[in-house]
């Protein structure tokens, strides 16, 4: 039997057949539909991977400076944060009415970790006996900042290996054009599809087909960087360049939710400063929505290379009109 | 309801088993029912009534039991059937919770009275077919068997309500848009019921088989070949 829903699809009924595909619900999985809507749901990918790579050439024939979302969601903190944090924590502390008395008059000035010196100092020596409760307070404040700084000390040597790791990676990617840099797009192997049908079968349910074969036939995909034009630091409007993080990290993100036993599981599909979009998973459709943008993924698709690869400046009326018709130039219809 | 034994009832067996696998390869298929997808008119008096009965019929009922609906079985919920209630959809598969397809427990009292009030037989074919089938309700959406949901759709109405509409001879089997809508002649003392269209009881049946218990694709633009193959396969002729 011919695949009639392929073929619609490839006369251009796109949107059509998508539409159908996800009226069928968890239909699309019966004997009658399966095949075919997994043809589409591939040839529709296959046309994706050929407009990331198509955006991704661009970009860089435009001087776009890539960095790696990858990093940016990175759940390794530095040094400079753990002090930052620490140190944050203790100056609201030292707002409390009444428990600075015993503190150097300026100590709430101080940089956070000349502050943390001073704390060290006075409540961190070995059988320091505190003589009231504020006291206690910062004898107990002080052995966290020591932990803390002891935690960090052991991380450093791994961080230190990572930065060389990508050093190292960002030396061997130099001059080579970033459709070859995983951290720019990192295309699906042989191995997805075994951790997909690993996560499949521990979420006891499926993947939507159209997330599925994104995973399997695009791979992952970071658009995030700089571009005097295109994603100008300090935008009014956020570019929203397209993101899709590596299969392997959104399914960690799943276990963390089955560990603490939640019926229905999200997995993350990227993040930005302030928001993560997620998809509730498993999913026997077609196709499903994204929380956060609350559209399904496909649409997301059409409207990310619509706008070639960079959807929020949909919701801007000054953009840079040339690079974006330059972009979405050639690029397949989905 | 004493087993029935004779040609027509081993047909409206027959029937009352493509129409389980009817809605089973339906649902399969990804077929919305609107009886599953609409929701349903709240009565705030009835579940107040309801909630209080079964809150007070559950503290008396020393044996516990697994099923959920033995519950109704306690006379402080014979008013349930006495007056003849709708159940909301959550009771199903109680005999009068709303459903796709179900039979009353009083269907023969029923019958007899409607032949007491058409003063005439009801042919067998009516009679078997609200002893064994009861009602169904296929009304629902499908991207290629019904894209819009409003095709027509085999939808036969409890026998209670069918003999409220009871007026002129007719009896009307499903309410709703009139063209399509079916009604039969009673009294009628044929083994089989006509429709007012003039076709056979039976025939019409066999109609909505065809067509994936929607006959109104008879008539519509779209043409599922495939969905209608499949269903088609799943059937047994009668």
């Amino acid at each position: 039997m011919s695949n009639l829903l392929l073929q619609r699809y490839l006369d251009g009924q796109r949107v059509e057949v998508w539409k159908d595909l996800t009226a069928l619900g968890g239909g699309v999985r019966s004997s009658l539909y399966y095949q075919d809507t997994t043809e589409v749901a591939v040839e529709t990918m296959k046309r994706a991977r050929h407009n990331v790579e198509s955006i991704i050439q661009k970009l860089d024939k435009l001087g776009y400076e890539f960095s790696s979302s990858a990093d940016m969601i990175s759940p390794m903190p530095n040094m400079q944060e753990i002090l930052s944090m620490v140190g944050q924590a203790m100056t609201e502390r030292l707002k409390v009415p009444g428990m600075s008395n015993s503190l150097p008059p300026d100590m709430v000035n101080m940089p956070s970790a000349q502050m943390l010196n001073v704390l060290l100092t006075k409540y961190g020596e070995a059988g320091f006996e505190p003589r009231n409760g504020h006291e206690a307070a910062m004898t107990q404040l002080a052995k966290t900042i020591e932990v803390t700084q002891q935690m960090t000390a052991q991380l450093m040597p791994k961080m230190a290996e990572r930065l060389a790791e990508m050093e190292q990676a960002n030396k061997s990617h130099q001059g080579k054009p970033s459709v070859e840099n995983p951290k720019v797009f990192s295309p699906a192997c042989e191995n997805t599809s075994k951790i997909v049908e690993e996560l499949e079968k521990e979420m006891n349910g499926p993947l939507p087909i159209s997330l599925r074969s994104w995973y399997l036939h695009v791979g992952a995909v970071s658009l995030e960087g700089k571009h005097e034009q295109l994603n100008p630091a300090g935008a009014v409007h956020y570019p929203e360049p397209l993101i899709i993080i590596p299969f392997e990290e959104a399914a960690d993100f799943v276990d963390d939710y089955d560990h603490y036993e939640q019926k229905e599981s999200e997995l993350l599909l990227w993040a930005d400063e302030s928001d993560q979009f997620t998809m509730k998973v498993p999913d026997t459709c077609a196709d499903a929505t994204i929380l956060g943008l609350e559209i399904k993924f496909v649409e997301h698709l059409r409207t990310a290379f619509a706008w070639g690869g960079f959807p929020g400046w949909a919701r801007s009326n000054q953009r840079p009109q040339k690079e974006l018709d330059y972009l979405r130039g050639g690029l397949l219809p989905l | 309801m004493t087993k029935p034994e004779n040609q027509m009832a081993q047909t409206f067996q027959l029937i009352h088993s493509n129409l389980e696998r009817l809605v089973e390869a339906l649902t399969e298929i990804g077929y919305i029912f609107d009886f599953k997808s609409k929701p349903e008119t709240f009565d705030w008096a009835l579940e107040v009534r309801l909630g209080n009965a079964i809150a007070h019929a559950k503290s008396r009922i020393r044996k516990k039991s697994n099923d959920p609906l033995s519950v109704f079985e306690h006379s402080a919920l014979a008013w349930v059937r006495t007056e003849n209630i709708v159940l909301p959809r959550r009771f199903s598969p109680h005999p009068q919770a709303q459903s796709i397809g179900c039979v009353d427990l009083d269907t023969e009292q029923e019958l007899t009275r409607l032949e007491q009030q058409a003063c005439g037989p009801i042919p067998e074919a009516l009679k078997n077919w609200f002893l064994i089938c009861g009602a169904v309700d296929l009304r629902g959406r499908h991207p290629f068997l019904n894209p819009e949901g409003k095709l027509q759709t085999l939808h036969i109405a409890p026998l209670r309500q069918c003999i409220d509409g009871y007026e002129d001879g007719w009896l009307p089997l499903s309410f709703g848009d009139p063209a399509s809508s079916w009604k039969v002649r009673v009294p009628d003392s044929t083994p089989d019921a006509t429709l007012s269209d003039g076709r056979s009881f039976l025939n019409a049946l066999r109609n909505a088989f065809e067509w994936a218990g929607i006959p109104g694709l008879a008539e519509a633009s779209v043409n599922p070949e495939r969905e209608l193959e499949f269903i088609r396969s799943k059937m047994e002729s009668f």
